[in-house]
């Protein structure tokens, strides 16, 4: 391998390689369906936080919440017709005043607050309906919370809000797409219309036009994974941790297009082999959308080893120590197909063009 | 005797079950074109393919400038060029931006696109899209591909195929230049006019097999069949054609009996082609 010829090489796939139509979609689908999701499940553009009450005894808090813009407020008639609507998703939070709320305030007590969100609610809405409740009790005691809140989630899911569970899925799009199909795509259009067969008489090896390729989908997949991540608002963990998981992640991406790319006659094949490929690929991101699929199916699957310590450290704040086992199994698997891939190099001249 | 460009000994290669090339042996000297004929699918493409390191032998061996092709792949591709008979240029680059791709690829270090363009008549065409070329202009562009390094062995492709008559005369005078440069060129096409022109030496190559290998004139005089072709007008004012073997003692009593006899009307001897030739010894045409 000769590294100026891999820069030669990798020099054309940038500049070239930038113009064709699947570089164009793995920049954009990410991006894409980051905005989509954003538009159909919150954050961009949403309303105000749904807030409803059940006042078991006329608080004056509750009147001058009715009149703050930051919320929409609805009143209950009972605690379990409140319930109801958090549960159904109609009120994003419900919040319980307790008889004498007021003049227990005025006392100093810490009166308990009972408060019920719905689980797929924004946490961005949650927040926002806390700060607004939280304030106007400061307002009326001229202390600092001088409440007890008790959250009680419902609704069927407790955990992750449907958009936080569509993120692993576009995560991995934003790595697998680029890292994957590009070299794969641009492997094979090499071979469709030759052009390999002519760099090949060079003092080319195949090695290095594995290599270029290679490390054209790994950098976009890095700066892809990198960007998706950054506009989801997932990068409150590690940030170097999270380098070396989305750099590993990319290599795995790049290996499975090469492997693909070098048995693929041309394009329509490597299309149609994406197609059937892709549940290989985004399997672990699909498992994740539906929690009632048991995590262990994610786990079958090799990718799953770069999206959940990505999530894991990325969201979760989890430390090296937490997913160092997961890491392991990452790199045994990065081994293996960078192997497979070295070997395939060496074979796949003796079937060129 | 000049030293060889290329020792091809014994080798052999097959797809699978299908035998493409059955251990064939030939050199190609110094400075000489080397005129590789045969029709499709007779194994011309795998030798190539096989000389250039592109593929490699299954059996015997392929020495190229001294080397081992398959132990030094990338030195000896290092010295040569390849021209390819399917296009095989990256279309939505520009001619220079071709050329220069692969002019970095060998290292080379001073490198004038231009002169090079001018040279293959493209002049002119520099900066547009490959895309937007004819199939003659892509053909010419290949060419100057081939010799973006200065190869000391040409490897050409049915080089003028597709191109009107001017451009692959032209193509010619390059072929010609290269030789006079001090490169050998190996070269495959299925105009005989061209190869016969062109060639110090042809090979014949039918089904994986060398079946004849010397100069056209050689093989002409061994293979061939000269003959003089006579058109005269008999008494009731018909055309007739008699051929009359050459190189026999009754030709000349032949052709004066004819004379005296008959009214010539015209009279041209004939030489045996390399496609004729080609014919008499595998029994098939070359375009086949």
């Amino acid at each position: 391998m000769s590294i100026r010829r891999i820069a030669v090489l990798l020099k054309k796939e940038w500049k070239y390689g930038s113009r064709g139509f699947f570089f164009v979609f793995a920049v954009a689908a990410p991006f894409i369906l980051t905005v989509f999701i954003n538009l159909v499940f919150g954050s961009l553009f949403s309303g105000k936080p749904k807030v409803g009450v059940f006042d078991m005894g006329h608080s004056s808090i509750v009147s001058s919440l009715k009149e703050m813009v930051s919320v929409e407020l609805k009143e209950y008639e009972s605690e379990q017709s409140l319930k109801k609507a958090v549960e159904r998703g109609v009120r994003d939070v419900g919040i319980v005043f307790p008889v004498n709320f007021d003049s227990l305030l005025e006392r100093g007590n810490s009166p308990p607050l009972v408060l019920y969100f719905w689980g797929e609610s924004l946490l961005k809405d949650r927040a926002v309906a806390a700060a607004s409740v939280l304030s106007r009790i400061r307002d009326f005691s001229g202390k600092k919370a001088p409440v007890n809140i008790v959250s009680v989630a419902l609704g069927k899911e407790k955990g992750l809000s449907l958009k936080d569970r569509f993120i692993p899925l576009v995560v991995l799009l934003a790595v697998f797409i680029s890292g994957f199909a590009l070299p794969s795509t641009s492997l094979a259009e090499e071979k469709q219309k030759r052009t390999l067969g002519a760099v090949l008489t060079t003092p080319v090896t195949l090695r290095d036009v594995f290599a270029a390729k290679g490390l054209m989908g790994i950098s976009l997949s890095m700066i892809m994974g990198t960007a998706v991540l950054f506009l989801n608002t997932s990068l409150s963990g590690r940030f170097g941790l999270i380098l070396l998981i989305l750099f590993l992640g990319s290599i795995m991406a790049s290996c499975f297009g090469l492997m693909l790319g070098a048995f693929m006659k041309d394009i329509s094949s490597v299309y149609s082999a994406l197609k059937g490929l892709n549940i290989f690929i985004y399997g672990p991101g699909i498992v994740a959308l539906f929690p009632q699929i048991p995590k262990w199916v994610a786990k079958v699957f090799p990718t799953y080893y770069v999206m959940n310590p990505l999530m894991e450290v990325s969201n979760n704040g989890a430390s090296w120590k937490d997913i160092r086992q997961e890491f392991f199994i990452l790199l045994g698997f990065l081994v293996f197909f960078v192997v497979l891939v070295g070997l395939i190099a060496g074979k796949t001249r003796q079937q060129e063009t | 005797m000049s030293p060889d460009a290329i020792n091809v000994d014994n080798i052999e290669f097959s797809y699978g079950n299908v035998h493409a090339v059955k251990g064939i042996t030939f050199d190609v000297k110094e400075k000489e074109i080397f005129g590789f004929l045969g029709p499709n699918g007779a194994g011309k493409s795998t030798t190539i393919k096989m000389l250039t390191g592109q593929i490699f032998p299954k059996k015997g061996k392929i020495s190229v400038l001294g080397m081992d092709v398959t132990k030094k792949t990338g030195r000896v591709q290092a010295r040569i060029g390849v021209s390819f008979e399917q296009t095989n240029l990256y279309e939505q680059m520009s001619a220079v931006e071709n050329l220069k791709l692969f002019a970095d690829l060998f290292g080379v270090k001073k490198f004038d696109a231009d002169k090079l363009l001018a040279m293959v008549d493209l002049h002119g065409r520099n900066r547009d899209h490959v895309s937007t070329f004819s199939k003659g202009m892509k053909q010419r562009l290949m060419l100057a591909r081939a010799l973006v390094n200065q190869p000391e062995i040409l490897f050409l492709d049915e080089p003028t195929e597709g191109l009107d008559p001017v451009s692959a005369d032209n193509i010619r005078k390059i072929i010609l230049k290269e030789r006079e440069r001090g490169a050998a060129v190996f070269l495959t096409t299925h105009d005989m006019m061209e190869a016969d022109k062109l060639s110090d030496r042809v090979a014949f190559i039918h089904e994986g097999k060398i079946v004849a290998l010397d100069s056209p004139y050689h093989l002409k005089q061994k293979f061939g069949k000269r003959l003089i072709k006579v058109e005269t007008e008999t008494a009731s004012g018909e055309l007739k054609e008699t051929e009359i073997t050459m190189d026999e003692p009754y030709t000349a009593d032949d052709v004066r009996s004819l004379f005296a006899e008959e009214k010539v009307i015209t009279i041209h001897s004939e030489e045996a082609s390399l496609e004729d030739i080609f014919i008499q010894i595998t029994g098939r045409g070359l375009t086949g």
